[in-house]
């Protein structure tokens, strides 16, 4: 719980269930996240383009209007504020993603899927993007994040085992293709880890490498859960 | 069907490659993970394109693309670079790849990049096997004495015989060399009247004269008439000038070596070498000069 406090962020939730979103509120602010509540879309579109929020959960079947119009109406105005789906649908994933959402929860909430879409959200990953990164076709996102998930930690534990080694030509071949992998997927601050990695191998001065891997596993272990139960679901 | 060979060491590449080019185009593609097990592959069963990564362990990128480029000159080779590489790829394009699409563009823009260089390469390859299906050819000019033209139409019918596989590399050659001089030849000492004597003599005083007859009559209005005949068996050309003609007969003997060192005669020395016919007509001032293939 307290590492979710460490990084306190401002979150909307519109949800026009009363229960829902009372679970769903609690539980953040437990996690001690600010929590600021609407229930209709218009409310969730004026309150999300305000600029106060960092994070908006979304419920898809608003009074007023709905959360693929709201979302809509929000994305023509703020582009990086990431938005989560709820909804009792599983198969309106595709949907919600082509709007502009960056990932979903299903309904009924509960605390480890919530966590998981907190997680998503502290790696930076936004599933609208990597969309469009691959032109907006879903069945190339669906093989980018297969791919991943079989390579991707290979991939982490070459790099991994070069450090060990200090072995600065496989660490700068396997940190280059694992930057490649992660670049489909937006998630920035891991593509940046990963190049510090490749530039670390090709000068031969492995001195920080540790470290930045180190943090680039803890990146590492919050996305491919989310890649695994995106290929699942 | 489109066959597409796709060269990369991570996984993620190729099988989004592999989307894209089966969901937009029908290809059949295969997979190699790096630049030796492509040209292993290659060999195996050649592929209509190569769309190949350029960081590999084993081979890289850049050595595939040379070496497809030499041993395959009718596949195309297309590099992928990740962003802020754009260096690799003019790197690349030199080792002879054809074209390069960065990897975060590769759902937008490879479909589209593939298509043309397949359209180019496929218009070249039948282009060549047109040329290849050639049996005869035949063509005409009309030039002038100045020699401006001698350099251009001499390229043009060695590329004419070239299409039509008569000669190896040196057999073109030759066969430039006794074109050229038949064309001076028939320029200076035919249409313009300037012996080769004066040459022998004062190579000033003969380029001037030269230039002097460019611009008077009648040497200016005076034409170098060139026909060419190619076939599966022989190049025959006919250039004939409008000058008043010499005695043929005093013609220098081309077994006596000793006239290869002298200027004069020393065109059509290598006339007669260099090709295997070269013959005059009785008024000298038209020769024909004939060579047979050389290539099997």
């Amino acid at each position: 719980m307290l590492e979710y406090a460490a990084t306190m962020l401002r979150i909307l939730v519109a949800e026009d269930s009363r229960l829902t979103r009372d679970v769903v509120t609690s539980m953040l602010e437990n996690w001690g996240h600010e929590v600021h509540a609407v229930e209709d879309g218009h409310a969730a579109v004026a309150a999300a383009t305000s600029g106060s929020f960092e994070l908006v959960f979304l419920d898809l079947e608003l009074p007023g209007m709905g959360g693929i119009e709201a979302t809509t109406a929000i994305r023509a105005e703020v582009k990086q504020l990431p938005i989560i789906a709820m909804t009792a649908h599983r198969d309106r994933r595709d949907e919600c993603i082509a709007a502009g959402m960056s990932g979903y929860i299903t309904k009924p909430i509960r605390a480890d899927g919530l966590r998981a879409a907190m997680d998503q959200v502290k790696a930076g990953l936004d599933w609208s993007t990597a969309l469009h990164g691959l032109a907006g076709r879903a069945s190339l996102l669906e093989t980018a994040v297969a791919a991943f998930v079989a390579e991707g930690p290979l991939l982490l534990r070459e790099i991994s085992g070069a450090v060990e080694r200090g072995d600065a030509e496989s660490l700068a071949r396997a940190a280059h293709t694992m930057r490649g992998s992660l670049s489909y997927f937006g998630v920035q601050r891991s593509v940046e880890l990963a190049d510090r990695l490749q530039k670390m191998g090709r000068d031969a001065d492995l001195g920080d490498a540790s470290a930045a891997l180190e943090e680039l596993r803890t990146e590492f272990e919050l996305l491919l859960p989310q890649m695994e139960s995106y290929r699942e679901s | 069907m489109t066959r597409a060979l796709v060269v990369d060491d991570a996984k993620i590449h190729r099988d989004l490659v592999r989307g894209i080019l089966t969901e937009d185009l029908g290809f059949e593609v295969t997979e190699a993970a790096d630049g030796k097990q492509a040209l292993a592959a290659i060999e195996e069963q050649p592929p209509d394109l190569v769309i190949s990564d350029l960081v590999m362990p084993e081979m890289d990128g850049f050595e595939l693309a040379s070496h497809v480029r030499r041993q395959h000159p009718t596949i195309p080779v297309i590099v992928m670079t990740q962003h802020g590489n754009e260096r690799l790829a003019v790197q690349a394009l030199e080792a002879g790849a054809a074209s390069y699409v960065r990897k975060d563009d590769l759902a937008y823009e490879l479909s589209k990049t593939v298509s043309r260089v397949l359209a180019v390469s496929q218009q070249a390859h039948a282009q060549a096997q047109l040329m290849a299906s050639l049996q005869k050819s035949e063509a005409s000019f009309v030039i002038d004495s100045t020699g401006k033209l001698v350099a251009p139409l001499v390229h043009h019918l060695q590329e004419s015989a070239s299409q039509l596989g008569l000669f190896d590399e040196t057999g073109l050659t030759q066969l430039g060399v006794a074109l050229q001089e038949a064309l001076l030849n028939a320029a200076h000492h035919g249409n313009l009247e300037v012996g080769s004597e004066l040459r022998d003599e004062d190579t000033e005083l003969y380029m001037r004269e030269l230039a002097k007859r460019m611009d008077e009559m009648p040497y200016k209005a005076r034409r170098i008439h060139v026909d060419a005949k190619f076939s599966g068996e022989e190049a025959r050309f006919s250039i004939r000038d409008e000058g008043p003609g010499f005695d043929p007969s005093a013609l220098p003997d081309p077994c006596d070596t000793e006239n290869l060192l002298k200027c004069h005669g020393r065109g059509v020395m290598l006339m007669r070498s260099l090709m295997d016919e070269c013959r005059y007509n009785d008024s000298g001032n038209a020769v024909t000069l004939v060579k047979r293939r050389s290539n099997p």
